[in-house]
């Protein structure tokens, strides 16, 4: 095994004294937008600096232990939440960003929610046409496939069979990985760098083509002088993350890649200009909720590819549509299922002791609700995000909807982990869920595709950043995650953060004459 | 009972806690509990860490794990912010959240049963930091377990593919 691009990256916890550098371009964060980037934008002949908060991590770092790899891969060692604690967040916070954890699933965006981004949202040249070159690229670059239905672990099997036993809507799912040895343990890193992701494949092409990249560095602010950027100011990290050295970097651009919550923070720390105060606003999380089947035999979801299946029979596009629910399988290690399953003692315990017969379902609702991303007094986000109640209803059906499939393919009894937690061994008792099963607070609500926040669109009254990524009021500061959007997705969004970079980077180029 | 902290039992569990925002102060002298881990710790008080190894006792049920260690151990690299909340947190449990079962005892001088009726308040509470507190609670207690090799056998886990030397 390899360390390869690690090996070239700078470590920002050397930097214990101050620095000051020339670029002609940052890019904050090194996930699928940044790394697409940087690369982009060092193949343009541009000098990049890619500043990344979190560490640089080997393979031989990830360890398949959940006490290990979830501080080392996660913000906030995986426990960040929203204000009103209703809420988990998830995102990456080392080299590579959350294409080293996420499940590799790789979807376009629906047709019909990019021609509502252009009619409703005004955004300009990113129909699915325009896109398509993109998409195509990026999918020809990360080897995108469909998983073989040989390779279905029964998990994923259990949702396809619940899926044809229902007569509803259902498929493979496409992803990014080569050489996967199937062990299952993909949200805690690959060690087997089957992963054609940002860390394997973006970030040492960027680095052959002359890109730096410096991890353990966390940007502050970015600098602004009369409507132009001038550099970003921000901290070395020691081992521990906390600030040593102050860094400066002048530059005339700089691109913000931090995820939705990572770049709207830096952007608010930034004293941007804010007329029409849209900055932050518009926070979608895609909110899932997690149904759980015991099943007769050994389920195992624990092995194999955790994710190759998906259920779309409560999903459509069309607008004001009260079917907004995508279904797929998940699951956990101890761990994570331990904290997932309700209650706690001797009940909790025969739940544990079930383990490998659980096969268990998410619920995720392309989601309407607008939420904040803000900063509080010690410099970290805060996420204030309230369901709307027609999200709450979708969240209703989607876990009605994963009861039925796991029933369907013969679970012999489903958990809704709510409080109280509802048992259910038959449809009849699902029809019999109260309402006010997904109220707050009364579900552990997951978030691993936080959208939105920095939103692209023509209308300065209404967007961030124009459509081009580059924002309304300050020239050279661009926008290449997936902060751009100005709806949920309501698919997995890496596919099109990475596409969406590789779009609108030529546009950064030419704001550098290049 | 002072105010909850309206957020932030904080965020730094491995398995999606957070914990804090409680009021109260922490092991008052006529609160002894049952012997916890006095040695070796970082952060946490002896106090502080019977109280949590109680909560973790009744949490793990019938399993046992070194929860006030971990809870310790975890504590190191957290901002100060975040450990205030998890006293507060512990605090409010000791001396607090008894009343919400009608107890006017401390929680380390209760029963089994009734500090698991406490527990359960804490679960079923109205109040979000009340809920989430537990929450973090009940993360930290099943890392404490569940990190454990020897734990998952019973399980059905076989652990990770790879090993390393540690």
């Amino acid at each position: 095994m390899t360390a390869r691009p690690v090996a070239s990256i700078e470590l920002g916890r050397r930097w214990t004294r101050p620095q000051r550098l020339a670029v002609d371009v940052v890019v904050v964060g090194s996930g699928a937008g940044g790394a697409m980037a940087a690369r982009e934008l060092a193949r343009g002949g541009a000098r990049v600096l890619v500043l990344e908060e979190g560490p640089a991590l080997a393979l031989t770092d990830m360890t398949q232990r959940e006490e290990e790899m979830l501080p080392r891969l996660y913000q906030e060692r995986g426990a960040r939440m929203t204000h009103d604690l209703a809420v988990r967040v998830l995102g990456g916070r080392n080299v590579g960003g959350s294409t080293v954890h996420n499940l590799n699933l790789c979807k376009r965006a629906p047709p019909e929610l990019l021609r509502e981004w252009a009619t409703e949202h005004e955004v300009a040249g990113a129909s699915a046409a325009e896109l398509s070159p993109a998409y195509a690229s990026v999918e020809a670059e990360l080897s995108v496939g469909q998983v073989e239905p040989a390779r279905r672990n029964r998990n994923n099997a259990l949702l396809a069979l619940g899926v044809e036993r229902l007569g509803w809507r259902g498929g493979p799912l496409q992803h990014n990985r080569v050489g996967c040895q199937g062990s299952g343990f993909c949200e805690l890193g690959c060690p087997f760098d089957a992963k054609q992701n940002a860390s394997k494949l973006l970030l040492p092409d960027a680095l052959a083509r002359g890109a730096r990249i410096v991890s353990e560095v966390s940007v502050t602010r970015v600098r602004h002088e009369r409507g132009r950027v001038t550099g970003v100011t921000g901290l070395s990290l020691d081992t521990r993350g906390r600030p040593q050295a102050r860094i400066e970097v002048d530059c005339p651009a700089v691109v913000l890649a931090g995820s939705a919550v990572g770049s709207s923070v830096v952007a608010g720390r930034s004293r941007l200009p804010d007329p029409h105060r849209t900055l932050g606003r518009g926070l979608r999380l895609h909110p899932g909720v997690a149904v759980a089947g015991w099943f007769a035999d050994p389920v195992d979801a624990h092995r194999g590819i955790p994710q190759s299946y998906e259920c779309t029979e409560w999903l459509d596009f069309a607008p004001g549509s009260e079917r907004r629910v995508w279904i797929t399988t998940v699951f956990a290690h101890p761990v994570g299922a331990a904290a997932l399953l309700p209650g706690f003692g001797a009940w909790h315990r025969s739940w544990m002791l079930r383990y490998r017969h659980l096969a268990a379902l998410t619920a995720m609702v392309h989601d309407e609700s607008s939420g904040q991303v803000g900063v509080r007094p010690d410099g970290r986000p805060r996420l204030d995000y309230r369901s709307t109640p027609r999200d709450l209803a979708q969240l209703s059906l989607g876990i009605r909807a994963a009861a039925r499939l796991l029933l369907a393919a013969g679970a012999r009894e489903v958990l809704v982990p709510s409080q109280p937690p509802h048992l259910l061994r038959d449809s009849s008792e699902v029809d019999r869920l109260p309402p006010e099963i997904a109220r707050p607070h009364s579900l552990a609500i997951t978030s691993v595709h936080p959208l939105g926040a920095l939103p692209m669109g023509e209308d300065p009254r209404r967007a961030v950043v124009r459509s081009t990524g580059e924002h309304h009021q300050v020239e050279g500061l661009f926008v290449l995650d997936g902060s751009l959007f100005p709806t949920s997705l309501g698919v997995p969004p890496q596919l099109t953060i990475y596409a969406l970079a590789r779009h609108l980077a030529p546009g950064v180029l030419a704001r550098l004459g290049r | 009972m002072r105010r909850l902290g309206r957020r932030r039992f904080l965020a730094w569990t491995v398995a999606g806690a957070a914990a804090g925002g409680g009021g109260l102060l922490v092991g008052a002298r006529t609160c002894e509990g049952p012997r916890g881990p006095a040695h070796g710790l970082h952060i946490l008080t002896p106090r502080e860490a019977r109280v949590v190894a109680a909560i973790g006792d009744r949490l793990v049920a019938p399993e046992r794990a070194a929860v006030a260690a971990t809870v310790d151990a975890m504590l190191v690299d957290l901002p100060a912010s975040d450990i205030r909340d998890l006293r507060r947190l512990i605090g409010f449990v000791q001396r607090g959240a008894p009343a919400l079962t009608g107890h006017p005892r401390c929680f380390t001088a209760l029963t089994p049963e009734a500090q698991d009726a406490v527990l359960a308040a804490l679960s079923s509470s109205r109040s979000a930091s009340l809920r989430g507190g537990f929450e973090a609670l009940k993360s930290l207690a099943f890392l404490a377990l569940y990190r454990e090799p020897s734990t998952w056998t019973a399980i059905g886990y076989p652990g990770p593919v790879v090993c390393y030397a540690r």
